[in-house]
């Protein structure tokens, strides 16, 4: 049996790695994690891959999936950089009371890079809600994940479930640390590709130059003016706040599975000076460059971030159908 | 590697022939900030109870312009009159569908 984690008080923030092994411990542990907030009249949000939802909805039975709001979190999360405005957006709506969310960003299958912009976003989650009362619970599944993933999710969250204990985590470490460390350099890229730099008056130039090369790929023509925008968007914050220059790289990638990924790389010598800066929803007039990182965000089915003292670089991925 | 020209795409305003408004001709970002809203204001200073905003030239807007075509409806709304937007691109429908609350004041020609 999997203990529930009891929430630390009304002002705490709790977020708990629940460690499982199969479905049965998923479904206990997670399934009464809900069933104890839906009992204590809590807003509930489930953020999980499809398959362990509908595993979750047979457990709480005919009607005991009312009050929830379910999110895939294959859709939503396919994107890391998109899960923290979600869970906040969630969390704002229920101002007032304690939200109760269940995450689970991480799972078998995923790929390196997607698993490390998953970890970053586990470790600002508790940057994000520090002093906020609510609980983010996030399964991990600690047969089917790398031993290394397993390791992360023990330094972004405070508090374990393993083995049917609650137990601080030993190996717990602060946000700005666990970021620093996932900042590592990115692999170059294998094959060819375009370049373009740009400084003020060129962003009609780089948006040019993007779609011309992005007419070669096969990408639809949706997708390739989602990341056209993205891409102008990432270019104007470097003119804003990234020294007033940037570098723009193009190319294309095996993706997961037999697909193709179109990654566009901006790097310009812009710092990070807010770790959540687009990772909650801006107003539409904001001036600061959280917008432009919120749009790409959402744009884009990965984005890549990396700030080191050589400068700031995102890898905007778009998937070919 | 390919040097960027530094040149600034120019972002031109001409008046409609036969009714009341302007085309604009060219793409809205940081770069053509001021252009945009000396164009708008322009626009603002048209007479009548409708005045309408041809977009079919206009190759991108970024969101900072979208919101800046919000703010100027507005204070048409704010006259007791309306700015009608034609064919907008792709780049202005995706804001409005991203911020579709704030961008609630645009009307757009069917």
């Amino acid at each position: 049996m999997i203990t529930v984690p009891a929430p630390a008080g009304p002002g705490a923030f709790v977020h708990p790695a629940l460690f499982y092994r199969d479905l049965t411990e998923y479904v206990a542990g997670v399934g009464g994690f809900v069933r104890g907030a839906l009992a204590a009249d809590e807003p509930v949000l489930v953020a999980v891959p499809g398959p362990h939802a509908d595993a979750l909805r047979e457990s709480l039975g005919a009607g005991g999936g009312a009050g929830i709001t379910w999110t895939d979190m294959t859709e939503l999360g396919r994107n890391p950089g998109r899960i923290l405005a979600a869970l906040q957006e969630f969390a704002d709506r229920n101002a007032g009371r304690a939200a109760r969310i269940v995450g689970e960003p991480v799972w078998p299958g995923r790929s390196p890079a997607e698993v490390v912009e998953a970890t970053r976003h586990e470790a600002l989650i508790n940057t994000a809600f520090a002093g906020r009362p609510a609980t983010v619970l996030c399964p991990y599944d600690v047969v089917g994940l790398a031993p290394a993933v397993v390791g992360d999710a023990r330094r972004t969250h405070p508090v374990l479930i393993e083995h049917g204990r609650d137990l601080p985590s030993t190996a717990y470490t602060d946000a700005a640390r666990v970021t620093a460390d996932l900042d590592r350099p990115l692999p170059e890229p294998d094959g060819p590709v375009a370049r373009l730099a740009y400084t003020h008056g060129g962003l009609a130039e780089v948006r040019e130059y993007a779609e011309n090369w992005a007419r070669g790929t096969a990408l639809t023509p949706a997708r390739r003016s989602d990341l056209i925008m993205a891409i102008s968007e990432a270019a104007a914050n470097s003119l804003a706040h990234g020294g007033g220059k940037g570098t723009l790289r193009l190319w294309t990638a095996a993706g997961p599975g037999a697909g193709i990924v179109v990654v566009a790389e901006i790097h310009d010598g812009g710092r990070l000076a807010d770790p959540l800066a687009g990772r909650r929803r801006p107003s539409l007039a904001s001036a600061h460059g959280g917008r432009g990182l919120w749009m790409i965000h959402q744009l884009c089915d990965l984005v890549e971030v990396r700030a080191a003292a050589s400068g700031f670089t995102l890898r905007l991925h778009a998937a070919t159908p | 590697m390919t040097p960027s020209t530094g040149a600034t795409s120019p972002l031109t305003a001409l008046p409609l022939r036969g009714r009341p408004g302007a085309r604009l001709c060219g793409s809205c970002d940081l770069d053509t900030r001021q252009a945009l809203a000396g164009a708008l204001g322009v626009v603002a200073a048209i007479p009548g109870p409708v005045v309408h905003l041809d977009l079919s030239a206009v190759a991108f807007l970024d969101p900072a312009a979208v919101a800046a075509l919000v703010r100027a409806s507005a204070d048409f709304v704010g006259q007791g009159r309306r700015l009608l937007l034609h064919d907008p691109p792709y780049s202005l429908r995706k804001v409005v569908e991203m911020f579709p609350d704030e961008c609630a004041a645009l009307e757009v020609a069917a």
